[in-house]
């Protein structure tokens, strides 16, 4: 009586924590996780901006007459505003690095191995009086509650969390997309587009007579890089927050599927918020491979 | 005076953006009849707006990390909670390394082993060790 309860004990343990799958999640957090990893491949911060067009002279190919703004070079918003960015990557990333690794099945791979051999040691074996076969059997047993026990806590505490921190998640990321978006590239990228056309055009006016025909080819081209250069900053800035606003998408999934995140259909859907992420961290990688041409 | 929102900020920075691109394409239309010095005065005037719809796109940034400070201060501390799970479930490994001493040490009383229980019982200080650490 008392081996069949024992017996059932364990199977009820296993059945409780049986099929806890959360490679989903963890596909979906470690992707997350990698393509944020790679904001600064952006290429272009309010800093570089204020740099480029408020500090170093944006200095065409040829000696020229062309001044610059007089007006003294303090980076120290730009920097802050830099900062800040900073900060909202790191709090997402630290949070959707560390959902990786609770959810990774690899954290609970626990092994009994060398206390198996240590058991089977002839001493121990004979004073217990017991089997190579049995303790075997006993390492493997353990070995598996522990695994599904540890697989059901971590799941627990998952849901905790994303159950808990999900408004303000959504928060933090529509925030964050807005200083991406609104500010960074349809403000910062798009005025120095502007700012280095009306830098060249002054330098082409001024020089109009003076340069030849290879002189304003030269200076054309020089324009027409850095252009180039900034238009891919914007590309990938896009590239970018169609990413945060896939993975914003997919943490409410999580949030609303909570409680039944081993149903087929929700595994689906989270692997397919995991799989975007990765079709754009791959076009977002390809963009900034591209060499701009003029 | 109280100070401004995200979404004045976002729009006086857009106002400015707005008006620097009208004056931009005013001055590349006019690239033959202005004369230098109006084009290098335009260019300017051009410059500091830029500058400016800058300035208040840094401070609107700024104002929106204060403002979510809060939700980011939440999402830190779901980050901790979820590493002490970590923890937790790192530690299983060293009770597991830890319990394999405790049965090294007994088999080496039962085998009056002098050698292996002094080298048992080390390692199991420097294991034991290990798991305060963590």
């Amino acid at each position: 009586m008392k081996r069949i309860s024992i017996v059932l004990l364990i199977f009820t343990m296993c059945n409780i924590s049986a099929c806890v799958n959360l490679d989903h999640i963890y596909s979906f957090a470690s992707e997350s996780e990698s393509i944020l990893l790679s904001e600064s491949d952006i290429g272009y911060s309010f800093y570089q901006s204020c740099l480029e067009f408020d500090c170093i002279a944006e200095q065409p190919t040829l000696d020229n007459t062309l001044k610059l703004p007089d007006k003294e070079c303090n980076c120290d918003t730009f920097l802050m505003a830099d900062k800040t960015i900073l900060i909202f990557n790191k709090i997402i990333s630290g949070y959707l690095g560390t959902m990786a690794n609770l959810s990774n099945k690899k954290r609970v791979d626990y092994n009994y191995t060398d206390l198996s051999k240590s058991i089977d040691a002839e001493a121990i074996r004979g004073k217990l009086n017991i089997t190579s076969d049995q303790i075997n059997a006993a390492s493997k047993l353990a070995t598996d509650i522990t695994n599904k026990l540890l697989d059901a806590y971590r799941k627990k505490k998952l849901h905790e969390v994303i159950t808990s921190v999900n408004d303000d998640f959504q928060k933090v990321m529509d925030a964050y997309i807005i200083c991406i978006r609104d500010f960074l590239r349809d403000q910062i990228i798009e005025n120095s587009l502007d700012r280095l056309k009306n830098n060249y055009s002054t330098y082409l006016k001024i020089n109009n007579r003076l340069l030849s025909a290879e002189g304003k080819e030269k200076v054309l081209n020089d324009y027409l890089n850095k252009k180039n250069n900034l238009e891919k900053s914007k590309k990938l800035a896009t590239k970018y927050i169609e990413s945060l606003q896939v993975i914003k998408a997919g943490h409410q999934t999580i949030y609303e599927e909570s409680s039944h995140l081993d149903e087929q259909a929700v595994i689906n859907m989270i692997l397919k918020s995991a799989t975007n992420i990765k079709t754009l961290k791959e076009e977002f990688q390809n963009i900034k491979k591209i060499q701009p041409s003029n | 005076m109280p100070a401004l929102t995200t979404e004045q900020l976002k729009k006086m920075a857009q106002d400015y953006q707005r008006t620097g691109k009208e004056l931009l394409q005013y001055k590349l239309d006019h690239f033959d009849d202005l004369s230098i010095d109006e084009f290098k005065t335009i260019g300017s005037k051009i410059d500091s707006i830029f500058h400016n719809a800058n300035i208040i796109a840094a401070l609107a940034v700024y104002q929106i990390g204060k403002d979510i400070s809060s939700s980011l201060g939440i999402l830190t501390d779901s980050t901790v909670k979820m590493k002490k799970a970590l923890k937790i479930i790192d530690k299983v490994q060293s009770v597991i390394d830890i319990a394999t001493t405790v049965v090294n040490i007994g088999t080496s009383i039962i085998q009056k082993d002098v050698n292996g229980i002094i080298g048992n019982i080390k390692n199991f200080s420097e294991k034991l060790g290990e798991f305060s650490n963590n």
